[in-house]
């Protein structure tokens, strides 16, 4: 994590010079989680803080969030112990046309204990488009195809895929935005035997542009 | 003293001046012609033999003439008449004949007396202002025979060929100001002179013209075009519930993806993030619905103004090479003198 972090802080620092011919926006959220691994009696809810930048410069465009969770086991689940998830997802666009743009990724999440869930990591290819509803207000729309996942349990996962909504509003010069984020991954996991993950995440908060 | 008053009092001044004006400065001349008003023509025409035996200027001396050309063919003397006359237009090339003293055979008297010599009758230059090169000055003249006429322009030792052509009756001439070297005839007073030559027989009648020179007005640079306006380059469109849709489309299609990619495996997903963003994203779309549209460029506005933008340039490029001709020309203007006068 402490990698990502730096990756991310060092990607900030090289844009950031040329912030007038780009956009950059600095945010907080909120996290809301539901989380499922191998059986429907392991079903965890729970919330936390996340931080994310994004960034924009010509046809390049895309962001860092973190989140770290807490889950704990749902209501009626099998699930007994508690654990934090700390979710790290990369993204870079590039803008096609009609304002859908090609994306690539990368999503990793840590736990804590580690043997409360597994960790997970992998890269997301697909696409993005973007509307404008109206002055300052716009949608986003994402599918990925989650690719060459790797487990801390082992396994692998010949299919995984992620949708994601968003909607934000805010000034029209982009000073500041409230967003919010939907996010459902589910990653069909296989050892000898499946044992799938999936997790929606609703990420509600507010940025400040620069 | 007012106005009316003093014009009053100049009026009658005004009056004797203009009758002594048209009065002969001649005594026995003034005789003659009281003599013919009284119908005494043999006194008439006594008197007016020898008012011109006296020194006599050269309306008095015509005048004499006239009066003897009046009375002889009173006296259906037709030769002397026509011999009158003919004296007349020598000394007065243009003159006309009094209207009101006019009868068939005072009028064939002098028509035949026009027909027996040599004279250019006439003269008249246009007054005109062109830019050389460009336009040209109106000279015409009357020849009463058969003869060449050279028209020229004279100034000094400047002698500036016209016209040379043989003619008779009226002759219009464009003249275009113009050296033969094609440069405009330099300012100054010239005497546009028509010489008639007809065997041993040359008259000639001259007119005074001015010349002057001028610039050339240049024409002001455009700023819009006339007719054309510019038009804005954004315009808000209407208001619509495409912002509604969208989000209702995209809430569906992410919604419904959610369901259809669930693991059956892991049972039925919460719905509680999907739902809250799902809604936020309808709030948006609704709110977007209802609110004014933000201003769009109107890539056909921006495009017309462009074009009008190159057009307006384009012309002031030409008004600007045209600009560099014009301070290259010259105005001409030419003015008659009011009075033509013969050269001896």
């Amino acid at each position: 994590m402490k990698r990502a972090l730096g990756g991310f802080a060092v990607l900030a620092c090289a844009l950031a010079p040329g912030a007038r011919a780009q956009k950059i926006q600095v945010g907080g959220q909120v996290v809301f989680g539901d989380y499922r691994e191998q059986t429907a009696s392991l079903h965890y809810t729970g919330a936390g803080p996340g931080a994310f930048v994004a960034f924009s410069r010509r046809k390049l465009s895309g962001d860092v969030a973190v989140a770290r969770l807490s889950y704990d086991p749902a209501s009626g689940s099998g699930a007994t112990q508690s654990f934090h998830a700390t979710q790290i997802d990369v993204h870079l666009r590039w803008y096609l046309a009609s304002s859908v743009s090609a994306e690539l990724g990368w999503v990793r999440r840590t736990t804590s204990p580690e043997v409360a869930a597994q960790e997970m990591g992998a890269v997301r290819i697909g696409m993005h488009a973007f509307y404008g509803l109206g002055p300052g207000a716009d949608l986003t729309l994402r599918a990925n195809y989650l690719a060459g996942a790797k487990f801390s349990g082992g396994g692998s996962a010949p299919f995984g895929i992620e949708l994601g909504l968003g909607v934000s509003y805010g000034a029209t010069n982009a000073r500041w935005r409230l967003t919010g984020d939907y996010e459902f991954q589910r990653v069909d996991r296989k050892t000898s035997v499946p044992v799938p993950l999936q997790q929606s995440l609703a990420r509600v908060g507010a940025a400040l542009g620069f | 003293m007012s106005a009316k008053r003093l014009l009053r009092a100049l009026l009658p001044l005004f009056l004797a001046a203009a009758a002594h004006a048209q009065q002969p400065q001649n005594a026995t001349l003034r005789s003659a012609l009281r003599a013919y008003d009284n119908v005494d023509l043999t006194q008439a025409i006594t008197l007016a033999h020898r008012a011109l035996a006296e020194r006599m200027a050269g309306p008095d001396q015509a005048r004499a003439y006239e009066l003897l050309g009046y009375a002889y063919s009173a006296l259906d003397s037709a030769d002397k008449a026509i011999t009158a006359f003919k004296q007349v237009l020598f000394i007065e090339p243009d003159h006309e004949l009094d209207s009101l003293k006019l009868n068939p055979k005072v009028s064939v008297a002098f028509e035949l007396a026009l027909s027996q010599i040599l004279v250019v009758r006439q003269l008249r230059v246009d007054s005109s202002s062109f830019v050389g090169g460009q336009g040209a000055v109106g000279i015409r003249y009357r020849v009463t025979e058969p003869a060449r006429v050279r028209v020229t322009a004279v100034n000094g030792n400047t002698v500036i060929p016209i016209d040379s052509s043989v003619g008779v009756g009226t002759v219009n001439l464009r003249w275009p100001v113009q050296l033969p070297s094609g440069d405009p005839v330099p300012a100054g007073t010239y005497q546009i002179i028509a010489e008639a030559h007809a065997g041993q027989n040359t008259f000639s009648a001259s007119q005074t013209v001015v010349i002057t020179h001028g610039t050339v007005d240049t024409v002001a640079h455009l700023t819009s075009l006339p007719g054309y306006q510019r038009l804005p380059e954004q315009e808000t469109p209407p208001r619509s519930w495409r912002p509604m849709g969208l989000a209702f489309l995209y809430t569906a299609v992410v919604g419904a993806g959610t369901v259809a990619l669930e693991n059956s495996n892991l049972g039925t997903a919460s719905r509680r993030e999907l739902a809250g963003v799902s809604a936020a994203a309808l709030v948006a779309g609704f709110v977007m619905t209802l609110k004014k549209p933000a201003p769009q460029p109107a890539l056909g506005n921006i495009l017309y103004n462009q074009l009008l933008t190159e057009q307006i340039a384009r012309r002031n490029q030409e008004i600007a090479a045209d600009n560099v001709r014009r301070r290259q020309q010259v105005q001409m203007v030419v003015a008659p003198a009011p009075k033509a006068r013969r050269v001896p």
